[in-house]
């Protein structure tokens, strides 16, 4: 009976349970069988009452026959032993020109008087006899009916009386396309133009529905005159044994497949169409223009070829060649043009050889390609769906991700939309940081280029090169915005800022976070301008919006009533100050317990109270921010350092000084810990010992007299090289603020996380 | 193939052993030939009397691969395991090859005695049904596949075929029994 697979996989399985049982036993196991399994019952009762029959029977039988017949078979005349004269049908052999895996390959002359002319005689060595003649019936007339200038000549193939398969060819003197290339060392120009060459044969047999199906350097000749022949066509599949087909063994079944130029579906082993032939065609093309192919499989094992075909990709030819001046030829069209032929899908191939053709056309004659390089966001979906099956190093990002998240459906698209963010922010610095890109226009040697001037560069391509991806956009110019922020640059944050609630404006709409957070940032500087219409314009603005979008029970509507409470303190309204910094310690202990956002707010409160003189409530509030700040996911040290110098402050006023020297210790570990800058690294543990004596030396003093010395303290980290946009913030400069309009002192600390955790 | 300009064995057989697909094309293209051409002078160069049979074929190639210093003596149980499979094709092609003569092909190098003919007429097939069976089997367990290759095909016995696959003898007689069961199954 003839079974499919998965049968046997269950009949295998159910023997090898069943023949663990005794033989008396196997009869009831057979009836308890559960009813998926009935139909096989008759053929286990059968076979299994044979092997009690015939427990002892061994093979000897069936190898004696095989002896024989190879003793018979044997004697016969050899395929493999082939000589000049021979015949086999119409042919006489001339002697030997090829061998491969598959078979051998004669010069031959037609012998049968009809004509004379010499042919290559190809002879796989495996007979397959009747399968093989009735393939080669069906195919021999399509394949004869190719006629091509590009094209070797197909001119009969059939079995000989001793059931030896054959083919003739035309035969072609000429050199491997490869070889013929490197020999003459051609230039990239004279190259492509053999490859149009191919291409035309290849377009030809395509429009007789003719598939190649092992295109291959080897199988393309070019004769001393110069010109492209095609060897092989269809041949593949004529000689495809269905045997090896079926087959799935696939140490084996790759047999006549040359790995190194089979496109991702005949990997597969999915059905075959003329996008193989394009994608092997770009193979060939890609390994003639930078001598490399694009992919290295010599040591892979079969899994791992699978893999890298299907799922890898390649580096880009111009990626792939060190000559400075064939990289600056392959680089832009050419790259784009091989990319696109060689696309996973052959869906998202060139639609025809033809089309290919025309691309290198118009790149030889200098006009525009059609390809265009990969979007970031194909690249993205390419990486993500790499994720999915659980490969890549950005994988673990997203186990991270998704790990950090409890899983759930929307949670794990999160996490991946996150991981692709991740990968597109680190894309993007690397291209700002390519300082010896020779397209970055500068005066200066390159090395000398600073970080900053990188950025400027960079930050100015951003909408540039995504363009039509604006959620990519909004975060890289969150992103540079940051960068800026570190810097001091008030100018270009301004601008990066603006340039991205626009966007987020847009995209989003005004409810966004993005957005809200954005104007509630400018409501922040504008009253530091003492602008206080514009902030006020701004907090009713994102008033509306919070409503409207739904958010008066989020952590944005919390942001917003800090934002209200800092205002009107800088207006001098305590009444309508106390009310806003109510709501918003209220709805963080709701919506966000344990976030930056929220320790912010409580040392607001603090140094209301410190402003009230009332220092109990101010160091509650600031013990509170501490506990928030250490357990919130982007836990951030230097506002926990912050932090601590105020709580310290605080207790010295409240003249509990033994607390507030341990606090300053703490105070100067997570400096230790978060190093501010690097020029900064030696001063701590100086610093440290001299606040310390600082404290000692006060016990006991006024605090002005420790204002004082505080003071020269600031001085000293200043001039250890604390940046002085970090400083510049608030929470930072405690014994500063108190002398500025209340909360207003400096700009406002931003909300980092706004954009990215919405 | 004149066996000294044959490439180094022992690295072919490691990249094949790998999944190297190149690697298995060209060891299938220097054993197919070799044992082909070691049965026929086998054949030819004694008296029918000799009984021909494919383990000292598969041996005898590894030993020729070996004294020529084509391959380490450490590769020989890889090499046994390919030599199987491809002493399987080469019996298999010669059973094609003689069903094809008895369709009627018009041999003029043998005559086959009518007696012979028919007394073969029943290992010719069995040996096609259990080269059928082992390509579907291919598909589920390639050990198993492996196992009756070198049993049946290349008559190593079952001590060497544990060794060579790294399995127990009992996992063998296990398997050559599973497959002699299901040929029972194919039969009926």
């Amino acid at each position: 009976m003839k079974r499919t697979a998965g049968e046997y996989a269950v009949l295998l399985a159910l023997l090898d349970e069943a023949l663990d049982l005794d033989v008396e036993a196997r009869d009831a196991w057979i009836d308890r069988l559960p009813e998926s399994h009935a139909d096989l019952r008759p053929a286990l009762r059968r076979m299994l009452s044979e092997t009690s029959l015939q427990k002892s029977a061994d093979s000897s039988g069936l190898q004696a026959q095989i002896a024989a017949v190879v003793q018979n078979t044997a004697a016969q005349p050899e395929t493999t032993e082939l000589n000049a004269g021979e015949h086999i049908g119409p042919y006489e052999l001339v002697r030997e020109i090829g061998r491969g895996g598959m078979g051998f390959v004669w010069l031959a002359n037609r012998a049968d008087g009809a004509f004379k002319r010499s042919v290559a005689l190809k002879l796989p060595y495996a007979t397959w006899a009747g399968r093989l003649s009735e393939r080669m019936g069906r195919e021999r007339d399509i394949l004869a009916g190719l006629e091509h200038p590009n094209i070797a000549r197909f001119y009969d193939a059939g079995v000989d009386a001793l059931g030896r398969p054959f083919m003739a060819m035309e035969y072609v003197e000429g050199q491997a396309i490869d070889v013929y290339c490197r020999e003459r060392n051609l230039s990239i120009r004279e190259r492509l133009s053999l490859v149009l060459d191919v291409a035309k044969g290849v377009a030809y047999a395509h429009s007789k529905l003719v598939v190649h199906r092992d295109l291959k350097p080897a199988n393309m000749l070019v004769t001393a005159a110069g010109a492209v022949r095609l060897l092989d066509f269809g041949i593949a599949k004529l000689i495809e044994s269905d045997t090896v087909k079926a087959s799935n063994d696939t140490q084996f079944a790759g047999r006549l497949l040359t790995p190194d130029y089979a496109s991702p579906e005949q990997i597969r082993g999915e059905t075959i169409g003329t996008a193989a032939d394009i994608y092997s065609l770009a193979v060939v093309t890609y390994e003639l223009l930078t001598g490399t192919r694009p992919y290295q499989l010599k040591r892979l094992s079969a899994a791992q070829l699978e893999e890298a075909i299907a799922k890898v990709d390649p580096p880009s030819a111009s990626d792939a060649v060190q000559d400075k001046m064939v990289k600056r030829q392959l680089r832009g069209d050419l790259d784009a043009v091989l990319n696109m032929a060689m696309k996973k899908s052959p869906a998202d191939r060139y639609a025809t050889v033809d089309a290919f053709a025309s691309d290198l056309q118009r790149y030889l004659s200098g006009q525009t390609v059609i390809a265009r390089p990969d979007s970031t966001l194909y690249r993205m979906r390419r990486l993500a769906g790499r994720h999915r099956v659980g490969l890549g190093a950005g994988v673990v990002v997203l186990l991270a991700l998704v790990a950090a998240t409890a899983v759930s459906l929307i949670q794990a698209r999160e996490a991946k939309r996150q991981a692709e963010r991740a990968t597109a922010t680190k894309n993007f610095l690397l291209r700002v940081f390519r300082a010896n890109d020779p397209r970055i226009a500068t005066d200066r040697p390159r090395g000398e280029i600073t970080a900053r001037e990188l950025l400027d560069i960079g930050s100015a391509r951003i909408e540039k090169d995504f363009t039509g991806q604006p959620e990519l956009q909004i975060e890289l110019l969150g992103l540079t915005a940051d960068m800026y922020d570190y810097m001091s640059d008030e100018g270009h944050y301004a601008a990066a800022q603006k340039r991205r609630i626009e966007l987020a404006r847009a995209y989003y709409g005004a409810g966004h976070p993005i957005v809200i957070q954005g104007l509630l940032n400018e409501a922040d500087a504008a009253c530091l301008r003492e602008d206080y219409a514009k902030a006020n314009r701004l907090l009713d603005e994102t008033d509306v919006s919070l409503r409207n979008a739904n958010l008066d029970e989020s952590v944005m509507r919390a942001n917003w009533w800090r934002t209200k409470a800092r205002a009107s303190g800088s207006m001098g309204r305590p009444v309508e100050f106390d009310h806003a910094l109510k709501q918003a310690l209220a709805l963080y202990a709701r919506a966000a317990p344990h976030s930056n956002d929220y320790a912010v707010a409580l040392s607001l409160a603090s140094l209301d109270q410190t402003e009230h003189g009332n220092g109990p409530q101010a160091e509650q509030f600031l013990i509170q921010a501490l506990a928030v700040a250490q357990t919130a996911p982007d836990r951030d040290d230097s506002s926990i350092a912050d932090y601590l110098y105020d709580l310290a402050r605080v207790q010295e006023r409240l003249g509990e000084f033994a607390a507030a020297e341990g606090t300053y210790v703490r105070a100067e570990c997570s400096v230790l810990v978060f190093p501010r800058s690097p020029r900064t690294t030696p001063a701590p543990a100086r610093g440290k010992r001299r606040r310390r004596c600082v404290v000692r030396a006060d016990v006991g003093g006024d605090s002005a007299g420790l204002d004082h010395q505080w003071e020269r303290q600031g001085g000293t980290r200043d001039l250890c090289g604390m940046p002085r946009g970090r400083r510049a913030r608030p929470g930072r400069r405690s014994h500063l603020r108190s002398q500025l309009p209340i909360l207003c002192s400096t700009r406002p600390r931003r909300f980092r996380g706004a954009g990215s955790t919405a | 193939m004149d066996i000294d300009k044959a490439p180094d064995l022992s690295q072919i057989l490691a990249s094949a052993t790998d999944g190297d697909r190149a690697a298995i094309d060209q060891l299938y293209g220097i054993l197919y030939p070799e044992l082909r051409a070691l049965a026929h002078q086998r054949v030819r160069g004694s008296s029918n009397a000799v009984v021909l049979d494919t383990t000292s074929l598969v041996h005898e190639s590894y030993l020729k691969f070996v004294n020529a210093g084509k391959i380490a003596v450490q590769s020989h149980k890889q090499f046994l395991a390919y030599a199987a499979h491809v002493m399987r094709s080469v019996i298999v092609d010669y059973v094609r090859h003689a069903q094809a003569q008895r369709r009627g092909g018009k041999s003029v190098h043998v005559t086959l005695d009518t007696n012979l003919a028919e007394s073969i007429e029943s290992p010719v097939d069995e040996i096609i049904r259990v080269n059928d069976l082992l390509d579907e089997l291919a598909l589920v367990d390639g050990r198993l596949v492996s196992v009756v290759e070198m049993r049946y095909f290349a008559a190593l016995d079952n001590g060497e075929i544990a060794e060579c696959l790294g399995v127990t003898d009992r996992t063998v007689r296990r398997d050559l029994e599973k497959v002699r069961l299901l040929l029972l199954d194919a039969i009926g």
